[in-house]
């Protein structure tokens, strides 16, 4: 017979409070820990500039860091950010613009600005990592962000920029 | 002139909205919410063609947190919406016809509990037999799925004598050509929030092309006057036309009105692709005869367009393809019948092109088919039957002179790509051949003769001393606010600081028609030419009263109305200033009508932007994998307004085409998608996409063309299919008639093993 | 409404299996959660009540050489991240075509998530064909020792059970890939993805290959593995049994093609026609340039 207390360390019924820091704030919050980061990102903690589109880790519109590293939002639950540093768009150029984001206004790399900040967190994310990427490398590190509107024109502008 | 940011100068501009949307500050109208606001859900049909038997609520409604649910029965107004023809029913009653019909829809408390609230609405269906193609919709034995029948349109033109001379022509083409059920794939999906406001009236924030439209259509829906209802329309996350009709709007109008709060509704992506609009699939044969020049005399065209369930704008659109299947060419003898009709495949509408897109990949590989048979160079074969200044349009209407077809025809040689089409294109590796190809189009803006096209806007000081405009156009991305902002700055050559902008909210803006056809640009820019003399001389006048320096001496310029005094430049007043003396007497408006042809032909256009555009192409054909390798456009549009957006505009556009041209089909089996997400629904990535495309836009217009800059929306997108599908002849002696190419007609059996230099491939024709 | 009561975080493997066995059918373990997410969004399958998370099991995500006395392999721990696999040198050593395999799955946020066990409990996962080529085994725990399956046996049962089956009555611990120290000469190794466009795409073909050539034109041996879409990857072996030992002349090469073709129509019947071609044209043209570039 199963120990519910020695496994148990989240339970839904009785919301666990998951802790994390996001954008640089300590976060404690009551949450179902099957919950999307997503959801917790854009619903309970009114944040928006997270983007939702698929759903399914296909347009890459939620894109996050998680320790620095980029992942989908929408395929992240609560309980994978117990302890972690969260970061969002918001979290970028909190107080002066990233050199990413000025890179993208003079490039003209948006138009609706729907896919832009999941663009711009996947590209901080890459230069977390890689401090000098070849063109190839960000190229790469944007596959997973689609853009409807840009036919990539700008963000290859871009990319031509951030690989000098 | 090659359009980038060198060539524009100080006119590549920062866009207004860009630091709010690089910082994701900016609020989407999905991404609001209010106080006390409930979820709200719709109920769609679980068969695409049913007789609905009951509807049953009582269970949903007794769930806790359901605040509301409601079905046809709480419709106080017309239960219908459509543009063009009210025809889709808000909530079906007695009939379903396609999947995304809605039945009913729920408000609650949060959106888990709506959801398991529509699952204890109980439907009863009578199953009916299905129409899940265009051609079943004609069979004598479909069952009739409106009460006219399956035809929601048909098109007829002819000039000549098209069957004769057919009959003594050298060469005669005949072809069938195949498009996709493309899909918008905006990146935000549908969505809004509706707020009941204490004096009664409603708020609607609702991403849409067309507030006033939207407005109209909610207030029929409703049973209110126009006046009750404010709708807030942009920013918006994407739209390419399939917005401009209503989605989520009947929905949260009804439902925040019966629970007296606001209602929020926001479509996952498998709603959106269930429920929203796709480009039309056509299937349009033509059969095109020249003489042994290379003149085209006679040309004989079917369109088959699939509308899918209701209405919207199917009929417009195949007026738009009927006079696009003609083109820039001039050709004696002609007949165009088309017919758009009603099947159960989700609902076709409006969508970047407009009808254009799918013709003209037709059109174009009529002349380069033709071109191969006659041994004549393809572009050559063009020339010798483009238009010319002043010829008639497609349809024999008269058009403002236009010589864009032949000057984006003369532009596109001076790309690197017409050179190296000439040349053998060699390969290092044997499997993959490589391929140029060449096309171009002539595409109308606005929104063509018999369908009321009307502009407007307003310019004023405003109480803060800013020169404001108000338009009632909306910002999807395009670069609306851009262009604005370069135009003001231009006019009255002042700071970015002096100027306001107000679009997006019919409390606020004039009617300006809808931004849709390529049409804003022009719209605006005609608008504040109107607009600013009168708007000048008043302040002048009124500065002249205040401080007595002579109207003449005046200009406007940086915080304020200058003049020189011993050859300096004084400021004589701030805008704040002049704004205190009164502002009443400084608002202006205008009204006026997109420029139309004078000729009765119904959809006929009277201004155009051409365009052609080459593409280079590589084929693997172990794979049968087509990748785009580079593109370049010349586009003759008028004065480039906005370079960033113009730019933009092209390269958007242009990759659109692509992946409709390679990978794009909402497909859909016995007429439900099976395509329901972006997993299967395939758009290109960054990877599939040359790294830069260029853009030569011809800027010149005929002398004194007092209508100034074309748009530029559609255009980018209408051309480059036909353009691919020659590179591909061209690489692998293989013909494409369907899109999105099947790779299958592109493999060959070990291509490497055989000695030949090029490939052959195992099969013909391609089809 | 079906909904997630608890998500488990067992510290071991034994809590992990006995949590497990409590709730059997309404429990699923979950690794990256990736792939499940999209099971559940796509209404695939429901959520299970109970989410048995493995992310708290300590050495599920290394990669190490471990060497005995009869033998040498490469451990690959279930929980180990597609990005981390991408970056290990051993891996980049002994397993290119793993490491290949991996780049061309997803994008790199998913790889950051995603986990390699994960991948091969979809049963259809890109890095199968990869790991099939070098001979992989899978260690599973089942509650009371560790057991080791060969990943081709696994994969050829699971062809006849529940295709992307959700419930493993196993843990799946490690990967195992025997290590050629002294490579033979002339080895070769290839994979190749093909999908609806160039990245990020479920793949419609997916194949495999290494071996080595002996004297001159002569292939030593080979293993060549093949996959794509919904179907279970497998191993072509009398593909492999027929190039053996023999000379890769293009004549030959057209005969390998119709052993390809008949090979794939067996073990799938369903197969379309371009996924037939595809194949083979892929796994000749591989061979034929291994070849050329001797
Ligand atoms: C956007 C997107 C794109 C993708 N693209 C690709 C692609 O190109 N190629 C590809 O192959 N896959 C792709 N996938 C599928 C999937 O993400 C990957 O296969 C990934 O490696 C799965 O790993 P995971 O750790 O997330 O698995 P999970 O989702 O956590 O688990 C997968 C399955 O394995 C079971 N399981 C996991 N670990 C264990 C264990 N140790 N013991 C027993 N059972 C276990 C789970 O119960 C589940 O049934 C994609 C997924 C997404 C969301
Ligand atoms: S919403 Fe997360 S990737 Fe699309
Ligand atoms: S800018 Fe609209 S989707 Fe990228």
């Amino acid at each position: 017979m199963i120990q519910e207390d020695k496994f148990m360390l989240v339970e839904e019924k009785i919301q666990y409070v998951l802790n994390f820091t996001l954008n640089g704030e300590e976060i404690s919050i009551a949450v179902h820990p099957s919950r999307r980061l997503v959801d917790i990102i854009r619903t309970d903690l009114d944040l928006t500039g997270t983007k939702i589109s698929c759903e399914i880790g296909r347009c890459g519109a939620c894109m996050v860091l998680i320790d620095g590293i980029p992942h989908n939002s929408c395929l992240t639950m609560a309980y994978q950010c117990e302890g972690k540093e969260i970061e969002s768009i918001e979290g970028i150029g909190k107080n002066k613009l990233d050199p990413i984001q000025q890179c993208f206004l003079e490039e003209g790399a948006f138009q609706c600005g729907y896919c832009t900040p999941g663009m711009i967190v996947s590209l901080k994310g890459l230069l977390n990592q890689n401090k000098s990427p070849n063109y190839d490398e960000i190229e790469q590190s944007l596959a997973g962000n689609l853009c409807r509107c840009t036919g990539y024109g700008g963000i290859n502008r871009v990319i031509k920029r951030l690989s000098k | 002139m090659l359009l980038d940011q060198d060539s524009a100068g100080d006119k590549w501009r920062i866009r207004p909205d860009g630091k709010e949307k690089v910082t994701g500050k900016l609020r989407y109208l999905t991404d609001m919410t209010f106080p006390n606001m409930l979820y709200g859900r719709v109920l769609r049909s679980d068969y695409p063609h049913a007789r609905i038997i009951s509807i049953d609520t009582l269970k949903a409604k007794a769930l806790e947190g359901v605040v509301s649910v409601i079905t046809h029965e709480d419709i106080p107004g017309l239960n219908g919406f459509g543009i063009s023809n009210p025809d889709q029913p808000v909530f079906c009653f007695d009939f379903v016809r396609y999947e995304g019909d809605a039945i009913a829809a729920v408000a609650a408390t949060t959106p888990e509990i709506a959801e398991e609230a529509l699952h204890l609405i109980e439907v009863e269906y009578d199953k009916l037999p299905i129409i899940d193609s265009a051609e079943k919709a004609l069979l004598p034995t479909a069952p009739k799925l409106h009460s006219n029948g399956n035809i929601l349109h048909e098109t007829d033109y002819c000039r000549g004598n098209t069957e004769a001379v057919l009959g003594k022509c050298v060469c005669v083409i005949e072809e069938t050509y195949e498009t996709p059920r493309q899909m918008h794939t905006y990146l935000e999906t549908e969505g809004g929030i509706f707020v009941p406001e204490k004096d009664g009236r409603l708020t609607v924030y609702a991403p849409t092309q067309h507030g006033y439209k939207d407005r109209m259509q909610l207030g029929r829906i409703l049973g209110v006057p126009d006046e009750r209802i404010r709708v807030i329309s942009s920013p918006i996350g994407g739209s390419f036309g399939g917005k401009d009709e209503l989605n989520v709007q009947p929905y949260g109008a009804l439902l925040s009105l019966s629970c007296g709060k606001p209602v929020k509704i926001h479509y996952s992506r498998w709603e959106s692709v269930k429920a929203g609009l796709k480009r039309h699939p056509m299937k349009i044969t033509m059969k095109t005869g020249v003489d042994a020049n290379g003149k085209v005399l006679a040309h004989e065209v079917t369109i088959l367009s699939d509308t899918g369930a209701y209405s919207t704008l199917g009929g417009p659109v195949l007026n738009f393809a009927t006079e696009h299947a003609i083109g820039p060419y001039q050709i004696p003898n002609v007949v165009v019948k088309g017919k758009a009709v009603f099947t159960n495949n989700g609902v076709s509408g409006e969508f970047r092109g407009f009808g254009g897109n799918q013709v003209i990949f037709a059109l174009e590989g009529q002349i380069d088919r033709l071109a191969e048979k006659l041994h004549i160079d393809p572009w050559e074969l063009r020339r010798r039957n483009l238009r010319n200044l002043n010829d008639l349009g497609p349809l024999g209407q008269r058009v403002y002179p236009t010589n864009g077809a032949f000057e984006v025809w003369e532009a596109i040689q001076r790309s690197p790509l017409w050179e190296k089409s000439k040349q053998d294109l060699e390969s290092s590796d044997r499997w993959i051949q490589r391929g140029i190809g060449f096309s171009m189009a002539m595409h109308g803006s606005g929104l063509g003769f018999g369908i009321p096209d009307p502009a407007g806007g307003i310019l004023r000081l405003n109480n803060k001393g800013k020169i404001e405009v108000a338009f009632g156009h909306e910002e999807f991305g395009q670069g609306l606010l851009g262009t604005l902002e370069i135009l003001l700055l231009d006019h009255f050559n002042c700071e970015k600081e002096d100027i306001h902008i107000v679009i997006g909210d019919t409390d606020l803006v004039p009617p300006s028609g809808s931004s849709t056809a390529s049409r804003t640009t022009n719209m605006v820019w005609q608008a504040l030419n109107r607009l600013k003399p009168q708007f000048l001389s008043a302040l002048y006048e009124k500065v002249e009263n205040e401080t007595g320096v002579n109207r003449k001496d005046l200009k406007t310029g940086s915080g304020g109305i200058w003049t020189y005094k011993n050859g300096k430049k004084v400021r004589v007043m701030t805008y704040g200033e002049v704004a205190k003396l009164g502002i009443e007497d400084l608002e202006f408006s205008t009204k006026f009508h997109y420029p139309v042809t004078p000729d009765p032909v119904m959809g006929g256009h009277y201004l155009y932007t051409c365009t052609s555009v080459a593409a280079e192409v590589e084929v693997n054909v172990l794979t049968g994998t087509v990748k785009v390798v580079a593109i370049d456009h010349t586009v003759a549009a008028g004065p480039v307004i906005n370079p960033m957006g113009y730019l933009g505009q092209i390269e958007g556009g242009s990759i659109m085409a692509l992946g409709f041209t390679l990978s794009e089909d909402a497909v859909m089996e016995s007429s439900e998608y099976i395509t329901l997400n972006l997993d299967t629904y395939v758009i290109p990535t960054i990877l599939d996409v040359p790294r830069s495309q260029s853009v030569d836009a011809i800027e010149k217009l005929p002398d004194g063309d007092p209508f100034g800059p074309r748009g530029v929306g559609e255009v980018g997108s209408v051309a480059l299919a036909p353009a691919i599908v020659a590179a591909v002849k061209n690489a692998t002696g293989t013909w494409i008639t369907k899109l999105p190419i099947n790779k299958e007609k592109l493999i060959c059996d070990l291509p490497y093993l055989n000695n030949e230099k090029k490939v052959g491939i195992t099969h013909d024709s391609g089809r | 409404m079906l909904t997630v009561e608890k998500v488990w975080r067992p510290k071991d493997l034994y809590d992990a299996w006995s949590i497990h066995q409590t709730y059997k059918d309404a429990s699923c373990f979950v690794s990256g959660g990736t792939w499940l997410r999209t099971q559940w969004k796509g209404g695939l399958r429901h959520i299970s009540p109970h989410l048995i998370s493995l992310d708290q099991i300590h050495d599920m995500d290394k990669i190490e050489e471990k060497n005995t006395s009869d033998r040498s392999e490469l451990l690959i721990g279930s929980m180990t991240k597609l990005a981390d696999c991408i970056k290990h040198p051993l891996l980049n050593k002994y397993g290119s075509a793993i490491v290949e395999a991996c780049k061309r799955i997803a994008a790199p946020s998913i790889r950051n998530q995603g986990t390699i066990g994960g991948n091969i409990l979809t049963k259809t996962g890109d890095s199968l064909p990869a790991l099939l080529i070098h001979d992989a085994t899978l260690t599973w725990f089942n509650g009371k020792e560790f057991e080791n399956e060969s990943l081709e046996v696994y994969l050829s049962n699971a062809k006849y059970k529940e295709v992307n089956g959700v419930y493993h009555p196993k843990i799946l611990v490690s990967i195992a890939i025997p290590l050629i120290k002294n490579k033979p000469q002339n080895r070769f190794s290839f994979y190749q993805k093909v999908g609806k466009r160039e990245a990020f795409t479920p793949s419609i073909i997916t194949i495999a290959g290494t071996g080595n050539f002996a004297a001159n034109k002569q292939i030593g041996t080979c293993l060549l593995a093949a996959g794509g879409g919904t179907s279970v990857p497998f191993r072509l072996t009398s593909t492999e049994l027929a190039l053996e030992n023999n000379d890769l002349t293009k004549d030959f090469l057209q005969h390998i093609q119709s052993v390809i073709y008949r090979e794939l129509q067996r073990e799938d019947s369903t197969i379309s026609e371009y996924k037939k071609k595809v194949t083979a044209n892929l796994i000749v043209y591989h061979l034929f340039s291994s070849l050329k570039n001797l």
